[in-house]
């Protein structure tokens, strides 16, 4: 499939994965072998970020061959690069040969102590060795000094769901809500570490922030459901008074209503028969469904 | 007033020197830095403060999307009396020194007239150190000439050498930090003491009330909602 | 800084709107001699300072940046968690990928 594509496409394509952060790495190899390996003179300038973009999709894929000529093809132009270097150390670590890496990592530490990217990978080699509390560690002490680096914050905020530490990782994800507040997916994904942690007070937050997120994307199913199990949850619940039970029945009730109109939509547009899906789903919501008493 | 005759000979060698020489040296400022940058070396000291300096601006402006216990968390972080980040850190003062071509400027004290009629407020803008009381506003002296020019030929360098240029001296003009990378221009403290007093007075006030109601369309709805509830229906 | 048409018409747009400046001025110097009324600029320069001014202003919002959706939240709403996700710098290889995808 990739050879009937021309170079120019694939350039695009390439350039398009690599700025939008897609790790589609089998595609990225492909793309090179087929295409691109060819005409690589036509590239210009944009050639070695392509280089260093196929390595690494190249380690990704467990394809040492294609990832050393890249490498090679980089030391070439750039002999004395930190970035080469840490490609080397890449390539190290793609081979578990945690101790090589680390030694060059911890040299170019050596010359340039404000690195931050080194200083990531060596948390990644931790996480590697499936050494999570310890890259949870490094890590705080990595935020402490970097307070702004949000893919720090990401990161952390997994590693912590991995530890289900859920305070902490709702910390974590407060910093990456505030850092970009029109994302629906951040405010879903706050809104299910609050869920998943429980407790009437945490269920009425995920509540509001799955409002939220479907503010921001009305389009968002999984905000939808959630939004009708929180609501649900907290109308059901023994401990609030009247009024918000009823609030409550309300929304979860106003979900129910949109989901079932979004599935009616896609079978409408898609011509494809949910009405299965759909009623298996109306069974469910009945089931936890809180009907009004008194 | 009497037209004041000048020697043309001052438009030609002072005025016209000075669009020029302000337009080359901005340019050539941009590719000094570009080639200059690859030397810096920024400490990590540096790094960190400016970062720390960020966060704390973000939690200003987009604190209230989270919940209020961990804004007031935050907020005690940075600005608690005793343990707090602003309160403890203590940095060094270092001198700035500007870099300009203000007293090269100034060598010429002269005064050319400007082709349109300008009121009587422009008279202390245009004409700093030129104390005539009954000089006609719309002459300018070279000072000021030369100012006018700096922020004038700003738009003129983004035109020219494309957005996020270094020839913008009013951005190094000004005491704020421009980016992780670059570190802070040597006055930390005093830009701890002001960002501890911006986050002193903040308070949050949180953007997620009545969002349930808001999206069922039950409020009275922003324009902005108006917009997704259309979708939605 | 690479030469495109786009900066071309600017340049000249704006080379030409200086020009129509200057013809404007030079008008109004000619009636103060010939001590006429100033009734209003002569057409042609009038019509280059207009053409001018539309070829600047086209030319710049050519050269300056793409332009953006206002709301911010539509441009985010395309983006799914895979790619959102994505912590590129924290990558590790230890996944199934080596096997899967390497044929040899």
């Amino acid at each position: 499939m990739a050879s009937s594509m021309n170079w120019e496409a694939a350039r695009d394509r390439l350039r398009k994965l690599r700025e939008e952060q897609h790790r589609c790495s089998d595609e990225v190899v492909s793309l090179w072998e087929d295409v691109l390996c060819a005409n690589s003179y036509r590239l210009g300038d944009e050639l070695w970020m392509v280089h260093e973009q196929v390595c690494i999709a190249a380690l990704d894929c467990g394809n040492k061959d294609v990832a050393m000529m890249n490498l090679h093809a980089l030391q070439e132009q750039f002999p004395n690069s930190m970035r080469v270097r840490r490609l080397r150390g890449l390539f190290f670590e793609s081979q578990e040969n945690y101790d090589k890496a680390l030694k060059i990592y911890d040299a170019i530490l050596d010359i340039d102590e404000t690195n931050t990217l080194i200083r990531k990978r060596k948390i990644a080699i931790l996480k590697a060795k499936d050494d999570i509390r310890g890259a949870i560690k490094e890590l705080n002490v990595y935020v402490e000094r970097f307070m702004s680096d949000y893919e720090a914050w990401m990161e952390l905020c997994d590693l912590y769901l991995q530890e289900q530490d859920y305070t902490k990782a709702a910390f974590c994800l407060e910093e990456l809500i505030m850092s970009n507040p029109h994302s629906h997916l951040y405010h879903e994904k706050y809104a299910e570490i609050k869920y998943t942690q429980g407790g009437i007070e945490n269920m009425c937050t995920a509540r509001r922030y799955f409002a939220q997120s479907l503010k921001l994307n009305p389009n968002n199913m999984r905000a939808l459901y959630g939004l009708f199990l929180s609501a649900s949850n907290v109308a059901s619940s023994k401990s609030k008074d009247a009024k918000t039970k009823k609030d409550n029945i309300k929304y979860a009730a106003w979900a129910a209503e949109q989901i079932t109109k979004q599935y009616k939509e896609v079978a409408r547009k898609k011509e494809v028969d949910t009405s299965s899906q759909l009623t298996s789903i109306l069974h469910m919501m009945d089931e936890i469904q809180i009907t009004q008493t008194s | 007033m009497a037209e004041l005759l000048l020697d043309s000979n001052i438009r030609i060698w002072v005025f016209l020197p000075i669009v020029i020489i302000t337009f080359l040296v901005g340019i050539i400022r941009h590719y000094a830095t570009i080639l200059l940058t690859s030397d810096k070396k920024v400490e990590v000291q540096q790094m960190s403060d400016s970062q720390a300096l960020i966060r704390s601006k973000i939690l200003r402006e987009n604190g209230r999307f989270i919940p209020k216990e961990s804004f007031l968390m935050r907020k005690d972080f940075f600005n608690n009396e005793h343990t707090g980040f602003f309160n403890t850190q203590k940095r060094d003062p270092v001198m700035k020194n500007p870099m300009t071509v203000y007293d090269l400027v100034c060598f010429y004290s002269s005064i050319a007239k400007v082709p349109f009629p300008l009121t009587l407020r422009f008279k202390p803008m245009l004409q700093r150190g030129v104390e005539l009381m009954s000089l006609d506003a719309s002459w300018v002296s070279s000072a000021s000439w030369y100012f006018l020019n700096v922020f004038g030929l700003r738009s003129m360098y983004s035109l020219i050498l494309g957005q996020d240029n270094a020839a913008d001296q009013t951005r190094m003009m000004q005491d704020q930090m421009t980016g992780m990378a670059s570190g802070m221009p040597q006055d930390t403290g005093k830009a701890f003491r002001a960002e501890w007093e911006a986050l002193e007075i903040c308070e949050h006030q949180w953007a997620l009330e009545g969002v349930e109601d808001e999206i069922m369309g039950m409020a009275v709805t922003p324009p902005e909602t108006i917009y997704i509830k259309s979708k939605m229906t | 800084m690479g030469f495109s048409t786009d900066k071309l018409c600017v340049f000249i747009g704006l080379l030409s709107l200086v020009h129509a400046a200057y013809s404007a001025a030079q008008h109004r110097a000619y009636l103060r001699l010939t001590k006429q009324e100033f009734t209003s600029l002569p057409a042609d320069v009038l019509l280059q300072c207009v053409l001018s001014i539309v070829l600047a202003c086209y030319g710049i919002v050519r050269v300056v940046g793409e332009f953006r959706a206002i709301k911010a939240s539509l441009e985010l709403e395309k983006r799914t968690w895979d790619t959102l996700g994505n912590r590129p710098s924290f990558y590790t290889f230890s996944h199934r990928g080596r096997f899967l995808f390497h044929s040899g």
